[in-house]
C-alpha cells in the first residue's frame, strides 16, 4: 500500500487555501451585491414585476345654476378576456357564448380571444343584464370589471352647451371637452405583479394609488329656461316653418351668464354615436351668418352715443338711397315717407339706416367700424365652448381702406358675418348700461372635496356706450316691439324690446333668392332688462321667411316663460298703457288697463294645487287663467301671491313638479343606481351615491319631509344573490 | 488485515443533510407556480420527485457507506469504460434533448445523465491510477500524458453534447488531483498555459462564445440577449438585501430566471433568504470542503487519500463553478449546485459522492482525528 507523503499533504492544504481564498472572494461579491447594489437591482426586479392599472378617477358633474344635474357618472360594467388565459380548444365555445350573451358578433370575439396577448376588451360599458349573463356564465378567462359611464339624465337637453365624452370618458365636445382637465380629475392605479408571461400573480400585495376625483361645475344655464327654448325650437322645427335649423341664445345682460342656449336639430348625448356628426356642432358659436336689420342696434347705439341723431329727428324714404353708384333699397316695398329716427328702427327702414350711418362717419369714415369692433364683432367672446368663431369683418386699418358701398351696408347689417354669441353679447352691451361682458357659461366649480367652491365672476370686457345712450337704445326697442316689426314679440304685461332680422344667406359669391335667415332678438323687461333672446332660424321651410313673423314669436314665448319663471314682476310699459288706453277709448270702452281707480283684487295662493284646483279657485273670483309648463302641480303663478290686481286679469300658472314646498322622501330601497339617480332627480333632490349595487340605505327616511334641493346620500351594495336576509 | 473502522464524519453528513434540507424547500418554491401554472397542473410535482431522489440518494449513501473503500479500486476501469460506453450512447442513440443538448439517457421516468457518472469514475480511475506508486506520478508518460490523454477523451465526449459546465468541472478536478498526486509543476504549468491557450482560441474563433464572453464582462449591456440570464440573475440576489424577501416571495421564478429550479436555485436562495441565506449555504458548502480536504489529509493510503481529495474537489469545483456563474463571476454555464438543484442524476451522484467520502473517513484511527 503507497503511503501519502508530506509533500503530497502540503499540496492538499495548499488546495485546501485555494478554496477557501475562492469561497472568501464569493462572499465578498455576494455581499457588495446584496448589500451595496441591493436597491439598485430590487428596484430593477420591482420594474418588470409590477404594472400599473389605471383606476379611473370620478369624472365631476354638470350642475345647472340651481343644482339640477345636467351630466353625471354611472357604474357600469365591461368585460375583458385575459386571451393568455384561454386554452385554444375551449376559445370557440367562449366566443359563442359571449357573442349570445352580448348580441355580437362570435368570429371577432373568437380574433380577440385568440390574440395571444394578455388583455383585450370584449365588450365595454354594458347594460346590467348583460354584465349579470356574463357574471352568471362563469367563462374561463372572462373577467367583468367596473368601469364609469357619463349618464344625460336630461337626454337631449343642453346637448350642445353640455357635450359629451368618449369611451374612455375623455371630452369630446361642449363643456366636456373644453373643461376636460378640471372634469376628469387624475386616475389612480392598482400595482401588481406579473411573471414574465403577463398573468398577474395571484394573491401577491397590491399597491392602491387613489385616484383624485374631477371637479363639479355649475353652469348659468338655467334648466327650466333651457327647456323652455327647446320646446319652442322643437315647436318651430315640427311645425308649419319646418327650417333647416333654428339656435336661440337666453342671456342675462347685466353679467353676461347664459341662461340657456340651445340649437336644433339636436342629439342625445347618451347616444351621441347614432347621430350624424353634424348635429353636435354648436352653430350658435361656430358657424357666422349675416346679422341683417338686428345688427341695426348697433348702428343705432353708435348714432346714439355719437349724438348724430335724436329721437325726434325726421327722416324722408323715398325707398332707396344712392351711394356712390349703388342703389340701396328698402326691404319694403311701399316707401315709408316721412318719419322720425324712433319710427325709422320701428320700420327697419335701410334708406334712414344707411342716412344715421352716414352722419357717424361725417367726420372720420372708421367711426362705425370701430363701434363695431368695439362691440365685439369680429373677435371671439371667450365663450368657454370648443370651436368659436370669430365671425367675418373686413380688415380697415386707415380710412383710405374704406369702400362707401361696403359700409354703407354694414349699417344695415349686412356686409359681414356674426355668430349668434357674438350678437347676443353685442346687443347685451347695448341694452345693459353699455357694458360688453364676456359670455359666462361656468358659474362656479366645485373641487373634488366637495366643499372648495371657486367662483367664477361675471367679466366686463370694455365700455362701449355710456349708460345715458344704452337708456334711450332700450326706449327705441321698446317702441319697436310695441308699434313696428317687432310686435309678435309682445308679452302682455312686460315691457318687451327687440328687434327683428331678415337676410338672405350668401352662397357661393351670391346672394340666394331662396335661402334666408331669420332672425329676432328680444329684450325684456325693458325697465331693467333681465333678458336678451336671441332666435335664429336658418332657412325657413315655408313663406314667410321674415324674422318679425316667424322669429319674433318664439322669442316672445321664450321670454313670456323666462320671466315668470324668474318671477319678474310684470309692469305695463309706458307706451302700452297709453296705446290700451287710446284703443279703448276709439272703441268707446272703459280701458282694459290697471287702473288703480277701479276695483282691485287680490290673488289668492294656488301653489301646490293641482292644475284643476288653482282653476276652479281662480276663476270662481273671476281670473282668466292660463297654463303653462306641464307637471302635476302649480309651482309659480304670476301676477305673485297676494298681489292686487284688476277684477278679470288674467292669471299665468306654471305647473310643474312640486318645488319650494316639502314632500314625502320615497323609499328607494332595492332600487339600482340609476333608478335612484332619477326620482331623486325628478324630485329635486341632490343626489349622491355611494357605492355600487342596490340601494340598501338613503340619508333621508324614507317617509320624512323634504323640500327640493335637500341632499340625498344613498348608500348601494353589490346583492349577494340568494342569501336570506332573515338574520 | 481487517482495520478497525471508526464512526464516519459527523460535521461533513450533518452539512450535507442541511444542504439536502434547504435544496427540497428551495426546490418547492422554485417550481411550485411553474408547475401549479403549466401543463403539470401540479405545484408540488417537482417537491414531491426531489423528495423521492433524495430517499434513494440517501438509501446509496448509505450502503457505499457500508462497503469498505479500498475494494472500490477494483472498479475503477470498469466503471470508467461504462461511462465512456454510456457517454458515446447518448450522442449515438438513446439523446434526450434537454435545452438543445443531449445530455441524458430516458430510463422510463428516471433520465440519466452519463456525464455525472464519468465524473464520478473518472475521479476514481485517478485515485487508482495515481494511487500505486508516488514514483510513477513524476514521470511524464505515466503520471502526465496518459492520464491527460484519457481526461482528454472523457472531456471531447462531453464537449460533444455540449455541456461546458461539467466539462469545466472535469477540467479543474484533474488538474487539482494531478497536483494533489505529486505530478511535476513543471508539466502542471504547461498545463494550464495550454488550457489558457486553448480556451482563448476557442473563444476568439467562434462569434457565439466571444458574444457570451462580453456579456460575461458587462451582462447590462445586452440584458435581453446573452446577458439575460446573468441579469436576472443578479436582479434576484440583489432584490433580496440582507434579509431576503422571504421564502416563497420571490420573483425570479415567476419566468423571470430560466432554470431557477435547477442552476440557478442559488439566485432564488439569494432572493428570498438574502445575504444571511447565501452565506449560510456557502459556508455549509464549505463545511463540506473542509471536512472532505481534512479526510484526505489524514488518510495514510495513498489511494483513499487521492481518491477522498478528488471527491471533495469534484463537489467543490462544482459548486464554486454554480456559485460564480449565478453572482456573475464567470459565463453562464448550466451546471446544478450539489445537494439544492433540481434532479435526479445530479442528486444521487453527489450523495454517492458523500456516500464514499463518508466510507473512507471511517478508516481513519480515531486518534488521528483529533
Amino acid at each position: 500500500m503507497a503511503r501519502v507523503s508530506w509533500k503530497l499533504r502540503r499540496r492538499l492544504a495548499l488546495v485546501l487555501c485555494l478554496f477557501f481564498l475562492l469561497f472568501f472572494s464569493l462572499i465578498l461579491r455576494l455581499s457588495f451585491l446584496q448589500v451595496i447594489s441591493a436597491d439598485e437591482l430590487a428596484e430593477k426586479g420591482s420594474s418588470q414585476q409590477l404594472r400599473e392599472i389605471p383606476v379611473e378617477a370620478e369624472r365631476g358633474r354638470i350642475f345647472d345654476r340651481n343644482g339640477n344635474v345636467l351630466a353625471l357618472s354611472v357604474s357600469c360594467d365591461s368585460v375583458y378576456a385575459r386571451p393568455t388565459e384561454i386554452s385554444a380548444d375551449k376559445a370557440a365555445a367562449i366566443a359563442s357564448a359571449l357573442g349570445d350573451i352580448l348580441g355580437k358578433d362570435e368570429k371577432s370575439i373568437l380574433k380577440k380571444l385568440t390574440s395571444g396577448r394578455s388583455f383585450e376588451w370584449i365588450a365595454r360599458k354594458i347594460d346590467e343584464e348583460r354584465a349579470k349573463a356574463v357574471r352568471k356564465a362563469d367563462l374561463d378567462g372572462i373577467g367583468l370589471t367596473t368601469e364609469t359611464k357619463r349618464s344625460y339624465p336630461q337626454a337631449m337637453l343642453a346637448c350642445h352647451v353640455l357635450g359629451f365624452v368618449g369611451i374612455d370618458n375623455q371630452g369630446l365636445e361642449g363643456i366636456e371637452a373644453i373643461r376636460d382637465g378640471e372634469l376628469s380629475g387624475r386616475n389612480g392605479a392598482v400595482l401588481a405583479r406579473y411573471d414574465s408571461h403577463g398573468k398577474e400573480i395571484a394573491g401577491s400585495v397590491k399597491t392602491y394609488q387613489e385616484p383624485t376625483s374631477g371637479s363639479s361645475l355649475v353652469l348659468t344655464i338655467d334648466e327650466n329656461i333651457q327647456f323652455f327654448c327647446e320646446r319652442e325650437l322643437d315647436a318651430v322645427m315640427n311645425g308649419s316653418v319646418a327650417p333647416k335649423g333654428v339656435s336661440a341664445i337666453v342671456m342675462d345682460p347685466a353679467n353676461g351668464e347664459i341662461l340657456a342656449l340651445a340649437c336644433r336639430p339636436g342629439y342625445d348625448p347618451n347616444e351621441y354615436g347614432s347621430y350624424e356628426s353634424a348635429l353636435w356642432r354648436n352653430t350658435s358659436v361656430s358657424d357666422f351668418y349675416e346679422p341683417g336689420s338686428t345688427a341695426k342696434i348697433l348702428t343705432m347705439s353708435a348714432a346714439l352715443e355719437e349724438n348724430v341723431v335724436s329721437e325726434k329727428d325726421t327722416f324722408y324714404d323715398r325707398g332707396f338711397i344712392n351711394v356712390g353708384k349703388v342703389k340701396i333699397r328698402c326691404w319694403s316695398s311701399k316707401p315709408h315717407g316721412s318719419e322720425t329716427f324712433v319710427e325709422v328702427a320701428e320700420n327697419s327702414c335701410n334708406p334712414a339706416f344707411v342716412e344715421v350711418g352716414q352722419r357717424i362717419d361725417a367726420d372720420d369714415p372708421l367711426t362705425f367700424y370701430r363701434y363695431l369692433k368695439s362691440f365685439g364683432i369680429g373677435q371671439l367672446t371667450g365663450i368657454p365652448l370648443p370651436g368659436e368663431s370669430s365671425g367675418s369683418l373686413r380688415v380697415y386699418a386707415n380710412a383710405a381702406d374704406v369702400n362707401s358701398v361696403d359700409i354703407a351696408n354694414m349699417y344695415i347689417g349686412q356686409g359681414y358675418g356674426v355668430t349668434m354669441i357674438q350678437l347676443v353679447t353685442a346687443v347685451s352691451a347695448a341694452v345693459n348700461g353699455g357694458k360688453l361682458m364676456e359670455p359666462h357659461l361656468v358659474k362656479s366649480i366645485i373641487r373634488e372635496d366637495g366643499e372648495t367652491v371657486e367662483e367664477i365672476k361675471p367679466k366686463v370686457i370694455r365700455r362701449v356706450i355710456s349708460a345715458k345712450t344704452s337708456r334711450r337704445v332700450r326706449a327705441v326697442l321698446e317702441s319697436v316691439v310695441a308699434n313696428g316689426t317687432g310686435n309678435k314679440a309682445y308679452i302682455p304685461g312686460y315691457r318687451v324690446g327687440g328687434k327683428t332680422g331678415t337676410a338672405q344667406k350668401f352662397i357661393d359669391g351670391s346672394y340666394s333668392k331662396s335661402k334666408y335667415v331669420a332672425s329676432f332678438i328680444g329684450i325684456a323687461p325693458m325697465n331693467d332688462p333681465a333678458l336678451v333672446c336671441l332666435v335664429v332660424i336658418d332657412e325657413p321651410g315655408s313663406y314667410p321667411v321674415y324674422g318679425g313673423t316667424i322669429a319674433a314669436p318664439v322669442a316672445g314665448a321664450i321670454m313670456e316663460d323666462a320671466l315668470v319663471y324668474l318671477g319678474v314682476e310684470s309692469q305695463f310699459g309706458v307706451e302700452e298703457a297709453e296705446k290700451l288706453q287710446k284703443e279703448a277709448e276709439e272703441k268707446g270702452e272703459t280701458p282694459d288697463l290697471p287702473d288703480l281707480s277701479s276695483a282691485t283684487v287680490m290673488v289668492p295662493s294656488v301653489i301646490g294645487l293641482s292644475a284643476e284646483e288653482a282653476k276652479t279657485i281662480l276663476t270662481d273670483i273671476g281670473f282668466e287663467v292660463r297654463l303653462t309648463g306641464s307637471g302635476g302641480e302649480v309651482t309659480s303663478q304670476t301676477p305673485g301671491v297676494l298681489s292686487e290686481v284688476k277684477e278679470g286679469s288674467t292669471i299665468l300658472l306654471t305647473l310643474g313638479e312640486t318645488t319650494g314646498s316639502s314632500f314625502e322622501v320615497p323609499d328607494l330601497g332595492g332600487m339600482n343606481l340609476l333608478e335612484a339617480e332619477q326620482i331623486c332627480s325628478a324630485l329635486g333632490l341632490v343626489f349622491i351615491p355611494d357605492g355600487n349595487g342596490c340601494c340598501v340605505d338613503q340619508s333621508l327616511k324614507a317617509g320624512s319631509s323634504a323640500v327640493r334641493g335637500d341632499m340625498i346620500t344613498v348608500t348601494f351594495k353589490e346583492k349577494t344573490d340568494e342569501r336570506s336576509t332573515f338574520d | 488485515m481487517r482495520e478497525q473502522r471508526t464512526s464516519p464524519d459527523l460535521p461533513l453528513f450533518l452539512a450535507v443533510a442541511a444542504l439536502l434540507t434547504l435544496g427540497v424547500v428551495m426546490v418547492y418554491s422554485a417550481s411550485q407556480y411553474m408547475a401549479a401554472d403549466s401543463a403539470i397542473d401540479d405545484g408540488l410535482y417537482y417537491l414531491k420527485r426531489q423528495c423521492l431522489w433524495a430517499a434513494i440518494g440517501l438509501t446509496i449513501l448509505f450502503i457505499l457507506l457500508k462497503i469498505d473503500p479500498k475494494k472500490l479500486e477494483k472498479w475503477a476501469l470498469p466503471s470508467l469504460i461504462f461511462a465512456v460506453l454510456c457517454l458515446v450512447a447518448v450522442k449515438i442513440a438513446f439523446g434526450a434533448s434537454a435545452l438543445g443538448a443531449e445530455r441524458s439517457i430516458a430510463l422510463g421516468p428516471f433520465h440519466f445523465q452519463p456525464s455525472e457518472a464519468a465524473k464520478l469514475s473518472l475521479v476514481l480511475f485517478f485515485a487508482s491510477w495515481y494511487g500505486k506508486n508516488l514514483k510513477n506520478n513524476e514521470t511524464l508518460l505515466k503520471g502526465f500524458l496518459l492520464p491527460l490523454g484519457i481526461c482528454g477523451v472523457i472531456v471531447a465526449l462531453i464537449m460533444l453534447q455540449p455541456d461546458l459546465g461539467t466539462t469545466a468541472t472535469i477540467l479543474a478536478t484533474a488538474f487539482l488531483l494531478m497536483c494533489a498526486a505529486g505530478v511535476k509543476f513543471r508539466y502542471l504549468l504547461f498545463m494550464v498555459f495550454s488550457g489558457c491557450a486553448l480556451v482563448v482560441t476557442a473563444i476568439v474563433l467562434e462569434p457565439f462564445r466571444m458574444a457570451r464572453f462580453t456579456a460575461f464582462l458587462d451582462p447590462w449591456a445586452d440584458p435581453q440577449g446573452y446577458g439575460f440570464q446573468t441579469v436576472q440573475s443578479l436582479i434576484a440576489i440583489g432584490s433580496g438585501g440582507i434579509t431576503g424577501v422571504g421564502l416563497g416571495n420571490g420573483g425570479a421564478k415567476w419566468y423571470y430566471l430560466p432554470e431557477v429550479h435547477t442552476d440557478f436555485i442559488f439566485a432564488l436562495i439569494g432572493e428570498e433568504l438574502g445575504l444571511i441565506g447565501t452565506v449560510f449555504t456557502v459556508l455549509l458548502f464549505a463545511v463540506i470542503i473542509w471536512r472532505g480536504l481534512r479526510i484526505a489529509l489524514f488518510c495514510d493510503d495513498l489511494f483513499l487519500s487521492l481518491l477522498a481529495f478528488g471527491l471533495t474537489a469534484l463537489l467543490g469545483t462544482q459548486t464554486l463553478i454554480n456559485f460564480f456563474v449565478a453572482s456573475g463571476m464567470m459565463p453562464v454555464t448550466g451546471i446544478a449546485l450539489p445537494f439544492i438543484s433540481y434532479g435526479g442524476s445530479s442528486l444521487l451522484f453527489s450523495l454517492a459522492d458523500i456516500g464514499i467520502l463518508l466510507s473512507i473517513s471511517t478508516t481513519i484511527p480515531k486518534g488521528d482525528l483529533k
